[in-house]
């Protein structure tokens, strides 16, 4: 994790390198979903950080060796569990995944291209830093402090949500494995809502927000519609 | 004057018993009260778009439509109930003194009949409406509608039939202990207002309404324009709610209508007298809503007051319309356009100075009891019932409106349609593909 350099800068990949961040966010929201009902969020949170320092770029059999090395005692009797719930997670995943890959497209054109997650995520962020950087420095530890209240609505994962407690409590950027649904920004943008709601009242909120979208809208290359996640 | 004589002589003129002979007293007196009776029901009809204008105006832009839907829509479904069931229940033969038991759906009734339920069809209309006002930008829109069809088949006339029953044969209690409500102070506005004081209860405030140091947020209304002209046309609709509640058109009408008037001056008046004592601002909302306390509080007594009465009446509800809203923010209640205040309040405090300033008898002990206790058995049914209600429908269906559906606005959310598309920009929501995403 790094500090924001500015408030709506956020890390820029390549096309090919958002394919690969797509793909390891992909992977890691998997094992997350396969894991969740066996661990604690601490756990959990845990958990995945080893598998992201360790584990994410060695082939399937090693998540033997990745459950080993998180199972303690507590959940030692759920460990073949686990492991069948991880290995058929990530097969259906690949299924999915191959299902879903659009057929070669020669001379493919650029501007035409599907809005990508990666595209989304960096709006997504930029959006909430143009929020909280229109507010003056007061509001904008109020605010913040007010939107990790409001976070404990969001139906995310433990890791999102530590991300965004992150983004948060200590303006740190969103991770490059970030991944949430549109529709999960959409709800997150909203309790940022209500939190400018509380500390500011609805009418400077909507101010707010729309300074913001307005602000997002006049940057160039755009590669995902702000407007999609209102 | 002319015009009313032109439509009296047309009536008798087209009348079948004129070809054969010359109209009697009787015949001419039930033309003219029909006459008489149906332009007093056509403006109390008229007084829905002055409610319309009102919350709308008081509504934020991005949720007008959603408050003007209710509106419209309060008087057709309203209308429709009434009809089907409200008119039986309040004007029907009730010989217990508790709801009527007969008239429901009338469909083979008197000339006279018809023209009765029609204007009472405009009593319950308005009734309803109170409560959009109050519950506007938060609630949603189906859970709303299912309580205005409540209070306009059952709530209303209930009470009604216990102060004004019944139409043919029998006497409501209330009414028989001797209570005064002559156009429905109580009757059709306090108890209106307690159904909404129930609704903001049961809703919730709007998101950032009050800051957590209960410090109370003011959230400006869209457009004054429409909030004046709107009280334009309800105080304009407010001559045929008292003058029509003569039922007759007799020489009672002017002093009726004069008080009418006489109070809604005062009221406003009121609000500037006491914001200038408070050394406050006069403000146009707040004007408005003092001529509309005068308004409401008049209703009960404006044909048993004398005429300076009726202006005292009015000018004390005007400081009602001051502090209410105040007394509602303490509390942390969120009423849009002050309906609980304006209506509940000025309603109560109006029906009282019916008892208080009853013309030759004034200040009668015993009248001023039947008075209290009609406004305390309005609250008690009024709001208890409501309340039961509004907590059911919201446990059913949900009442309020989601958190994303508020940011959004609910113009949009509810109807898929915005009041303003050429200037509102879509401002905080995506006008493109709501739809597809299903969300609305």
């Amino acid at each position: 994790m790094h500090l924001h350099s500015s408030p709506l800068t956020v890390p820029k990949a390549n096309s090919t390198g958002i394919e690969d961040k797509e793909s390891f966010m992909m992977k890691k929201m998997t094992i997350a979903n396969a894991l969740a009902p066996h661990l604690s969020e601490d756990r959990l949170e845990e958990a995945l950080i080893i598998w992201e320092h360790k584990y994410a770029h060695q082939p399937t059999f090693a998540l033997q060796r990745f459950i080993s090395e998180f199972c303690d005692n507590n959940v030692q009797g759920q460990r073949s569990k686990i492991l069948q719930a991880l290995f058929l997670a990530l097969n259906n995943s690949t299924v999915t995944q191959a299902a879903e890959e659009p057929a070669p497209v020669v001379n493919k054109n650029i501007e035409a291209a599907p809005v990508t997650q990666g595209g989304a995520t960096a709006i997504f962020e930029q959006l909430l830093a143009a929020i909280l950087s229109g507010l003056n420095h007061d509001l904008n530890q109020r605010v913040r402090l007010e939107a990790q209240h409001q976070l404990k609505h969001l139906k995310a994962n433990a890791v999102v949500r530590r991300d965004l407690m992150a983004f948060f409590s200590q303006g740190y950027s969103l991770p490059t494995s970030f991944y949430m649904e549109i529709k999960t920004m959409r709800e997150c943008i909203n309790l940022v809502y209500i939190a400018l709601c509380e500390v500011l009242g609805p009418v400077k909120a909507d101010d707010v927000l729309h300074n913001a979208i307005q602000r997002i809208e006049k940057q160039p290359n755009n590669r995902f519609s702000v407007r999609e996640l209102l | 004057m002319s015009i009313f004589y032109f439509l009296l002589r047309a009536t008798v003129l087209l009348s079948p018993s004129y070809a054969f002979a010359e109209p009697s007293i009787a015949d001419l007196a039930t033309s003219l009260n029909t006459v008489w009776l149906m332009t007093a029901a056509a403006l109390v009809f008229l007084m829905q778009a002055g409610f319309a204008l009102v919350e709308g105006g008081m509504a934020r832009s991005k949720n007008t439509v959603n408050v003007i839907m209710k509106n419209y829509m309060d008087c057709c479904l309203g209308g429709v109930i009434f009809w089907v069931i409200g008119f039986g229940l309040m004007f029907g033969a009730n010989h217990t003194g508790w709801f009527g038991t007969d008239l429901f759906m009338l469909n083979d009734g008197s000339a006279w009949d018809y023209s009765f339920l029609l204007f009472q069809m405009m009593f319950a209309a308005t009734a309803t409406t109170i409560v959009s006002g109050a519950m506007a930008e938060r609630a949603r829109y189906s859970g709303y509608l299912i309580g205005a069809c409540i209070i306009s088949g059952l709530i209303y006339p209930i009470f009604g039939s216990w102060a004004w029953g019944a139409y043919s044969s029998g006497t409501g209690w209330l009414k028989e202990l001797g209570f005064i409500d002559f156009a429905g102070s109580t009757v059709v506005h306090s108890l209106g207002g307690w159904c909404a004081l129930a609704g903001i209860m049961v809703l919730g405030p709007r998101l950032g309404r009050f800051g957590s140091d209960g410090s109370s947020r003011n959230i400006a209304g869209h457009n004054l324009s429409l909030v004046a002209l709107g009280g334009f046309i309800l105080w304009f609709g407010w001559f045929g709610f008292n003058g029509g509640s003569t039922l007759v058109g007799d020489a009672s009408i002017g002093k009726i209508i004069l008080n009418t008037h006489l109070a809604a001056c005062a009221g406003a008046a009121g609000v500037a007298v006491f914001s200038w004592l408070l050394n406050r601002p006069i403000l146009l909302t707040s004007t408005v809503n003092g001529s509309l306390g005068g308004l409401v509080a008049v209703t009960a007594g404006c044909a048993s007051m004398d005429v300076q009465f009726a202006l005292l009446t009015g000018l004390i509800a005007g400081g009602v319309t001051l502090v209410g809203p105040a007394l509602l923010n303490k509390y942390r209640l969120d009423d849009v356009v002050d309906a609980v205040t304006v209506h509940g309040f000025c309603g109560a405090w109006g029906t009282l100075a019916a008892g208080l300033f009853y013309a030759g008898d004034l200040f009668n002990g015993q009248r001023i009891l039947v008075q209290g206790i009609g406004i305390t058995v309005a609250f008690v049914w009024g709001f208890g019932l409501s309340w039961l209600m509004y907590t059911a429908i919201d446990k059913a269906i949900g009442l309020r409106a989601s958190p994303l559906h508020e940011q959004r606005g609910l113009d949009y959310t509810e109807h898929a349609e915005v009041g303003y598309p050429e200037f509102q920009n879509n401002k905080l929501f995506n006008s493109d593909n709501l739809a597809a995403r299903g969300e609305i």
